[in-house]
């Protein structure tokens, strides 16, 4: 070590050629940070041209339905013949959950099926990828409103199009249509599978033969989603198999529980919330959060 | 070797080390919010902070762990090691808005509490590919909150410097958490071969820097033993610079020889605040001065000057002539011993 080259920091100054040194450190550790923030910023991939409206809050009309899965039924427009256009937006919670509580409770109160009602709805659009979803951001509150209608809706079209195989990925269709970027994957996963344990409806995000991307709402043999169980298989990719239906504007894909877990590339061991979404006596044991999900089913 | 403890205690060279800090910090969230807002417009905010602050924290760690080996090896990098535990508190705050936002992101107003969101949603712990990399984070970020927490002189004192300093050492353990964190999180889900190639170099920079300082030191702690009268011969008083030491390696501990005011003195080569090499600093106004953090000893005796109370091991030490030799046992810590005087002990007999 040279004889002006040894200084510790509370001396008055640093020798000269020590200043001029860490001078040309610094500059250096200056331009670190930005070639750094540079190449990792310009290196993220595209995210989807999604929204999320946050903040903007929007009041829809139309029928509330539960089936296959909770959506608004809006009309979209007329035909050429008249006719009315309906397109189904997804209806989801404030947060990671799903509003079906809502809607049984409603239900409940109004003592007839809720496709005898127009519903007035405020809350926040979601959409992208020619597919709307709608947070209902105040919940309860969000429902302003209803009125009676002449006729029960009954939906527009279904069609059973067979048992059909799928590859893709589950998503929850919150975060994939705008909420999160990315809202798939595998950082996004944990929060794919909490969303969908909540009870919002998974999504398989697919392709067609064409390559195109195509969405369909999945739901377990018996109708019913067992939510903590098929959260799991979220934000990897899986095959799926089963019955094709066309509801409305959405396709429906009716699977095999045992058959998607036999699809899946790693075991699934049922856990103490599986079991108790087997067994609904059992709701008041230690895993009750996510049983809850199971009672409002 | 405060005193009294105070939150920080400041000097030019601080805070311009700080402002140095800030600088930086700011240089890069601009950077990485510019460059994503204009390449990447559809971003959300959450992820333009989850991922710039996540990136920045990490370029922070490297910094952080390669101005260690560097000041071993070119002592000018040693003003960027002396105010370290700031940029080690600052990394942790960035580290831990980047954790409280991922958290509150993918784990908040669901129907789990969010910490135990974050272990149980992904289970796949039996896999590497499906691994829940989050967990990795967490751990890390809880050895950052632990460091930064005790980053402090009073917390040095009290836990002991060698608890500290081995607490401190599991920044290493956080490192490898983090790499792998990054691995099996952005880069498994993003593949790119930019990140790829700005990991892997940072990590070979920081474990060929730790290497090559541990190859270069291990090289000059080759370990004397004592002549037939129980001395070691450390070589010729001329080799000893003014006011600076050599160090020799006896029974597995460092010994540093010091010259100054025509005569040499030997103590411990360990400074008692962070283990500094006390050997490598110099002679400031009367005591030896640590070059890590400027912690100060009187050469005689190894006692820090009132008020303060570190006290070191000393050694005795004689000249033969031109020949330097130490007593390789050590006197208890802060014993005064009497330095060798050069040229009245020409003729001294051993």
């Amino acid at each position: 070590m040279k004889e002006n080259d040894f200084y510790v920091g509370y001396l008055p100054k640093a020798p000269r050629s020590m200043s001029k040194w860490l001078k040309a450190v610094i500059a250096g550790l200056l331009l670190l940070p930005g070639f750094v923030a540079l190449m990792v910023a310009g290196n993220q991939h595209r995210f989807a041209a999604t929204n999320f409206e946050y903040g903007q809050l929007t009041e829809l009309t139309g029928v509330v339905s539960l089936e296959p899965v909770p959506r608004l039924i809006v009309e979209a427009g007329r035909d050429q013949r008249g006719g009315v256009i309906t397109k189904s937006v997804l209806l989801v919670n404030f947060g990671k959950s799903g509003v079906e509580t809502i809607f049984r409770n409603l239900e409940k109160e109004l003592g007839r099926p809720l496709t005898n009602f127009e519903f007035n709805l405020r809350g926040t659009l979601i959409y992208g990828e020619g597919k709307t979803v709608f947070e209902l951001t105040d919940q309860e509150a969000s429902v302003l409103g209803h009125k009676i209608l002449d006729k029960a809706y009954v939906p527009v079209k279904t069609v059973a199009l067979g048992e059909q195989s799928f590859e893709g990925e589950i998503i929850d269709p919150k975060c994939y249509f705008g909420v999160m970027k990315p809202g798939f994957g595998k950082v996004h996963r944990s929060c794919a599978i909490r969303c969908i344990a909540g009870g919002i409806s998974p999504v398989m995000a697919t392709k067609n033969e064409n390559g195109e991307k195509q969405f369909i709402l999945l739901l377990a043999d018996k109708g019913k989603t067992k939510w903590p169980l098929i959260s799991r298989l979220a934000g990897k990719p899986i095959t799926i198999k089963g019955e094709l239906k066309q509801v409305d504007d959405w396709l429906v894909l009716h699977y095999d529980d045992q058959l998607l877990y036999e699809a899946a590339s790693f075991p699934i061991i049922p856990n103490e919330s599986d079991k108790l979404a087997r067994e609904p006596k059992l709701l008041a044991g230690p895993n009750a959060l996510d049983a809850n999900i199971v009672l409002c089913n | 070797m405060g005193h009294q403890y105070s939150a920080v205690l400041w000097n030019r060279q601080k805070k311009i080390y700080d402002l140095v800090l800030l600088a930086g910090v700011i240089v890069y969230l601009l950077v990485f919010i510019v460059v994503s807002q204009f390449l990447r417009p559809e971003i959300t905010e959450e992820t333009l902070i989850i991922r710039a602050t996540g990136s920045l924290a990490l370029l922070m760690l490297h910094i952080i762990l390669a101005i260690g080996p560097l000041s071993r090896l070119n002592n000018r990098f040693l003003p960027l090691l002396y105010n370290r535990r700031h940029l080690g508190v600052s990394m942790f705050v960035i580290a831990a808005v980047h954790g409280v936002f991922s958290i509150l992101q993918f784990h908040s107003l669901g129907n789990a509490n969010p910490l135990v969101s974050v272990f149980s949603s992904n289970l796949q712990y039996n896999s590497l590919q499906e691994f829940p990399f989050q967990t990795l984070g967490f751990f890390a970020l809880i050895i950052f909150f632990m460091m930064a927490a005790t980053s402090h002189d009073f917390w040095l004192a009290n836990l002991g410097p060698k608890f500290w300093k081995t607490m401190h050492m599991l920044v290493y353990v956080a490192y490898g958490l983090i790499i792998m964190h990054v691995m099996l999180g952005i880069v498994q889900s993003e593949p790119s071969v930019l990140l790829v190639t700005l990991l892997g170099a940072g990590f070979l920079l920081i474990a060929g820097l730790h290497l090559l300082a541990g190859f270069r030191e291990s090289k000059s702690d080759v370990e004397k033993s004592p002549n037939q009268r129980g001395y070691i011969l450390i070589g010729q008083v001329s080799e000893i610079p003014e006011n600076a030491a050599v160090t020799v390696v006896t029974n597995g501990e460092k010994v540093a020889i010091f010259k100054y005011d025509g005569k040499v003195s030997a103590v411990s080569n360990v400074c008692k605040h962070q283990n500094g090499p006390l050997g490598e600093g110099k002679i400031i106004d009367g005591c030896i001065t640590c070059p890590w953090h400027g912690y100060q000893y009187l050469p005689h005796d190894g006692c820090s000057p009132p008020p303060f109370t570190e006290k070191v091991a000393t050694y005795d030490i004689i000249l033969e002539g031109e020949k330097v030799y130490l007593n390789p046992k050590p006197y208890p810590e802060g014993t005064e011993g009497k330095p060798a005087i050069i040229k009245s002990t020409l003729n001294q007999d051993i």
